[in-house]
């Protein structure tokens, strides 16, 4: 009989928040916020510590609305750069107690203790001395949740480890039914909003509902996702703990919210060429090329189903960023409703190797590529803006203000 | 954990909580006596020396002591080093070689804490 695997979820608590306010004696008892610059529109709260929550501020609202809940809430200013070295640092905690760590966002990773775990006594043992580690050595608390795959680890530690004082729970597939089962249907990972709606509609309102259903009329109506989500439900996942996930990469893509509504296709497509531009750069650092050019616009009402996504073939794989760009600009034109945007995205995908490019007679292919690998390099080497397009000067180009962030936050 | 708690937690043996006690007082102390060159431009540098020399003394005692307490326990530190925004000590537990990664800003703050508690002590002796 195969034995069962033993995966811990580490997810840290209010991550950028437990950063500053561990760096800062002074913020230990103030209600603290991490927030983008309030003068402009991404105003939001990136991390609220458990304080400010009490005063019921969340993540992802205006930070005007978190300063009316509390008037004496302390913004704190993103530090992008520390807080990825910071989730690198716990990455490496972890890799002392196993070598199988998978990092799943900046505050969350998946740890296979399965061939380790005896060396430290038993799971909970293990769980409690990886968190007295992360507490001391960065100044962060997190909580774990235990399963014996990735999906039953990661409900553990969203419906139950963070909940509690202890901040470990272990969810057991032979429990499921006294402890999973019972929560409403939105608790189950991969259940959003809209896929809760539907759901209610079906009559589903519970775990249990949708565990006890054949798994035959999910796949009817949402396909591979719907028997997917039938065995999420039941705590059935295969897919292993992989430190290599990252590694293999689909697809290249940047996306940007504005901070402002933008009227004139003369505007958008400034921001569409700075896109295009970072999606390849990125493309030439990884030694990639992408053969599928998509192209995203949305309204300033984010919530509703306005704008579009679109894809279209290239006639060859490329990285360079006027050829993604003129194929952009014809999915634009085309599909663009002269509608007010606020948010966009450029992506390449199908990538291959640029180690073989196909030469044109009739183009300069490989003074193209030398241009563009000499920009890289000065970039890599003085900074994004230090040699910008001419566009990007203009009021709509935000390639000055976006170098100095990462993700869209002050680094 | 408040100062107090972790000291307390520290003398009972826990062995994370006492390594990095003891990897404080060793910064501080070697913190101090930087500053204390600095300070040697001062034109109040006599008065200055005196407080951090007793400063210092206090830190690095501490230090000594609960390297012993940590050697007792069978924990014994092999190095120390800066690599980038951390810091790394290795140590040796029990025949076991490990390693402990510290967040220098965090390292910092929590000297600036355990010198803040001494100069409330002072003000209150």
């Amino acid at each position: 009989m195969k034995s069962k695997r033993i995966v811990f979820l580490a997810d840290m608590q209010s991550f950028f928040a437990s950063i500053e306010k561990a760096a800062n004696p002074s913020l230990r008892d103030k209600p603290v916020v991490v927030a983008g610059d309030p003068e402009r529109r991404s105003g939001v709260v990136l991390a609220a510590c458990p304080l400010a929550k009490a005063y019921g501020v969340t993540t992802a609202e205006a930070l005007w609305q978190a300063q009316q809940k509390c008037r004496h809430l302390v913004v704190v200013k993103p530090r992008m750069e520390t807080y990825l070295r910071a989730s690198l640092q716990i990455t490496r905690i972890f890799e002392s107690f196993t070598d199988l760590v998978e990092p799943y966002s900046i505050d969350e990773q998946f740890l296979d203790v399965t061939g380790s775990v005896s060396l430290f006594g038993d799971a909970w043992r293990m769980a409690e001395a990886i968190r007295e580690r992360v507490r001391l050595e960065t100044g962060v608390i997190c909580r774990i949740g235990i399963g014996e795959n990735k999906v039953l680890a990661k409900m553990a530690c969203d419906n139950f480890a963070k909940k509690r004082e202890q901040g470990i729970f272990w969810l057991k597939t032979e429990e499921l039914g006294e402890t999973l089962w019972p929560l409403p249907v939105e608790k189950l990972f991969g259940v959003g909003s809209r896929m809760k709606r539907h759901l209610h509609l079906m009559g589903i309102y519970r775990i249990g509902q949708l565990a006890q259903m054949p798994p035959a009329v999910l796949t009817r109506r949402w396909g591979v996702n719907g028997e997917i989500l039938w065995r999420t439900a039941r705590g059935i996942d295969d897919s292993p703990v992989s430190p290599k996930t990252h590694d293999m990469q689909k697809g290249i893509g940047h996306h940007m919210t504005l901070p402002r509504d933008f009227h004139t296709a003369r505007e958008i497509k400034v921001v569409l060429l700075e896109l295009c531009e970072e999606v390849c750069r990125r493309s030439r650092s990884k030694g990639l090329m992408g053969s599928v050019a998509s192209v995203g616009c949305r309204g300033a009402d984010l919530d509703a189903a306005s704008g579009f996504w679109r894809q279209l073939k290239l006639a060859e794989p490329t990285n360079d960023a006027m050829t993604l760009y003129q194929a952009v600009c014809r999915l634009f034109e085309r599909h663009w409703q002269h509608t007010p945007v606020r948010s966009v995205g450029v992506h390449l995908g199908q990538l291959v190797e640029d180690s073989v490019c196909q030469l044109n007679l009739f183009e300069d292919k490989e003074r193209q590529r030398s241009l563009a690998y000499v920009m890289d390099h000065i970039r890599a080497k003085y900074g994004n803006d230090a040699i910008l397009r001419a566009v990007s000067l203009l009021p709509a180009g935000q390639a000055r203000e976006r170098a100095r962030k990462i993700g869209g936050h002050y680094k | 954990m408040s100062g107090r708690e972790s000291a307390i937690s520290a003398e009972t043996g826990d062995c994370p909580e006492l390594l990095r006690e003891c990897i404080l007082y060793g910064i501080l102390f070697k913190a101090i006596m930087k500053d204390a060159g600095e300070m040697e431009q001062q034109v109040l540098k006599m008065s200055y020396h005196r407080v951090l020399e007793g400063l210092s003394r206090r830190a690095e005692r501490e230090h000594y002591r609960l390297r012993q307490l940590l050697r007792q326990h069978g924990c014994e530190l092999l190095s120390s080093e800066k690599e980038g925004s951390m810091y790394i000590v290795r140590y040796r537990q029990r025949g076991y070689y490990r390693e402990a990664i510290y967040s220098i800003e965090v390292l910092r703050a929590e000297c600036q804490q355990r010198l803040d508690k001494w100069a409330e002590q002072q003000g209150e002796g």
